[in-house]
């Protein structure tokens, strides 16, 4: 008799998905809107993000050589982390700012739990609002003026950020005049492209899409979470009263990053295909209502963590329909 | 009850000339088999008679497989034979296998799944020996079709689980 035979359950063949691959084309797909930040910002854009990748990554495999298992920093998962807090950062923050976020992202809120796939929010957004709750002012003031533009978008005003500048338009000047010129063609032109102060990646709307609708085209990220987001934001933002026109709203803050990196996160949104729309909806509403009525200008980090929290019970009240079953058998005893 | 040409063939054969059932075609094919074929064989005709047929094996085979690759069986032994159902004899040098790893709750299995099933959930519970909850996400309805596993990232062998679960949902039954 020949030598044994591998037993196996079907299907024998399988594609060449993987997690890893996957997070590396998510990193590619913000490789774009990263440069383009080194040329804003200047060279402090790169020195933040290698610290916060480093931080992610060391703390990834530092917390793992501690709980005896297996390290897996070569997966990216860790790196992508570390890449999105970033992202997340005023670009003049300290450098231990990066250390701290990079530590609690991976220590706590994704290690903790269990490691890749059992974290129950976005580890770098959590992160985010840990830093935003402990070094407010740092968060909030450390804005650097771009290449060519200033933190506003505006000619005149540097000193806020577009949103804050809406939020509060009294606190700089003319109330009136300002927001006309938030809602002006020239201020969304520069929003969109991303000539404007923000947090490291959240600038540039145009590169941020076009690495969003690389995600969408390789099956990466789901059209559906994308969809609901956006076009629940789109409609609040024409149905409700607000002093920033629809393109303002839609190429200001980070939006884009949100919609399409954060929300977007497989581990902590629901894998069910109608609980996926509720959840993009869910957060385009909470976005639109904390950037009206909130204390915070921008609201995509708190929607998105809120509606993290709500996956669970999403995923618990919208089962699939099983074929040739009647509606809602699933639920029944 | 689906279809094929090679049954609509045996019913042909069976009513037209009287002829019972006693071979089929059959592909044989893979990197492990000299020279692939489309044969037609008596049932019962061992797997090895076959290949040796087809120019004998190209190296050592890793796997043998009868069916398709997405739903085929993995046999033990190279002189299983031929029954009615064996559409293909697949053989295989070297097999590529990625660690299985944690659900990263993607959901393209959900995505994939022609009978709208979710196989992680399935899958979460099967390993846990909750049969119970299984059984209510219509792990019985699964047809083994394999898109889930030929998905998943994690590479978790999805099918694997959802048999065990069935295995056992069904001896609680008999019970």
């Amino acid at each position: 008799m020949r030598s044994l035979l591998t037993l196996a359950a079907s299907p024998h063949i399988s594609s060449r998905a993987n997690v890893t691959a996957a997070m590396r084309l998510v990193v590619m797909a913000l490789i774009p809107a990263f440069l383009f930040s080194v040329y804003l910002f200047g060279w402090r854009v790169i020195v933040i993000t290698l610290i916060s990748v480093v931080s992610c990554v060391s703390a990834e495999a530092l917390m793992q050589r501690l709980f005896g298992k297996k390290i897996t920093i070569k997966d990216s998962s860790a790196v992508l982390t570390g890449l999105l807090l970033a992202f997340n950062l005023p670009p003049g923050v300290p450098w231990w700012m990066p250390v701290a976020g990079g530590l609690f992202a991976i220590v706590f809120v994704k290690q903790l739990f269990g490691g890749l796939g059992h974290n129950f929010i976005n580890p770098a957004l959590a992160s985010r609002a840990f830093l935003v709750a402990s070094w407010p002012s740092y968060m909030t003031k450390l804005w650097l003026a771009p290449h060519g533009g200033t933190i506003s978008g505006i000619d005149t005003i540097t000193s806020a950020t577009p949103l804050s500048l809406l939020k509060n338009p009294v606190n700089y000047g003319d109330a009136a005049e300002i927001v006309t010129q938030l809602n002006s063609f020239s201020t969304v032109r520069n929003l969109f492209i991303g000539r404007t102060g923000g947090c490291i990646g959240e600038t540039s709307t145009l590169l941020l899409l076009i690495g969003g609708l690389f995600l969408l085209a390789t099956g990466i990220i789901d059209y559906r979470i994308v969809g609901g987001y956006l076009g629940s934001f789109v409609l609040l933002a024409i149905a409700l009263p607000t002093r920033g026109n629809l393109m303002f709203h839609l190429f200001s803050g980070g939006l884009f990053l949100g919609v399409f990196f954060m929300a977007t996160d497989w581990v902590t949104s629901p894998i069910t295909k109608k609980g996926r729309w509720l959840f993009g909806i869910g957060c385009g509403i909470l976005t639109i209502v904390i950037r009206i009525w909130g204390g915070y200008p921008e609201g995509v980090s708190y929607s998105i963590l809120l509606m993290n929290v709500f996956t669970p019970l999403i995923d618990r009240l919208t089962r699939e329909r099983v074929f040739g079953q009647p509606r809602r058998i699933s639920e029944k005893k | 009850m689906v279809q094929n040409v090679g049954t609509c063939y045996a019913a042909f054969q069976a009513l037209q000339f009287r002829k019972p059932l006693i071979d089929r075609v059959l592909t044989v094919a893979g990197d492990g088999v000299k020279e692939p074929k489309n044969l037609l064989v008596r049932i019962g005709t061992p797997a090895l008679e076959i290949i040796n047929f087809c120019g004998g094996y190209t190296g050592q085979p890793e796997q043998i497989v009868f069916g398709g690759p997405m739903m085929g069986l993995a046999q033990y032994d190279e002189n299983v034979p031929v029954i009615k159902g064996t559409s293909g004899i697949l053989v295989w040098n070297a097999r590529r296998r990625l660690d299985e790893i944690a659900c990263v709750r993607c959901a393209h299995c959900i995505d994939a799944c022609p009978m709208g099933l979710m196989p992680t959930e399935i899958y979460k519970n099967a390993q846990l020996r909750r049969f119970e909850p299984a059984k209510k996400l219509g792990a019985l309805d699964c047809i083994e079709c394999g898109c889930c596993a030929y998905n998943c990232p994690a590479r978790i062998p999805l099918v694997h689980y959802i048999k065990y679960a069935k295995n056992e949902i069904r001896r609680m039954t008999n019970k």
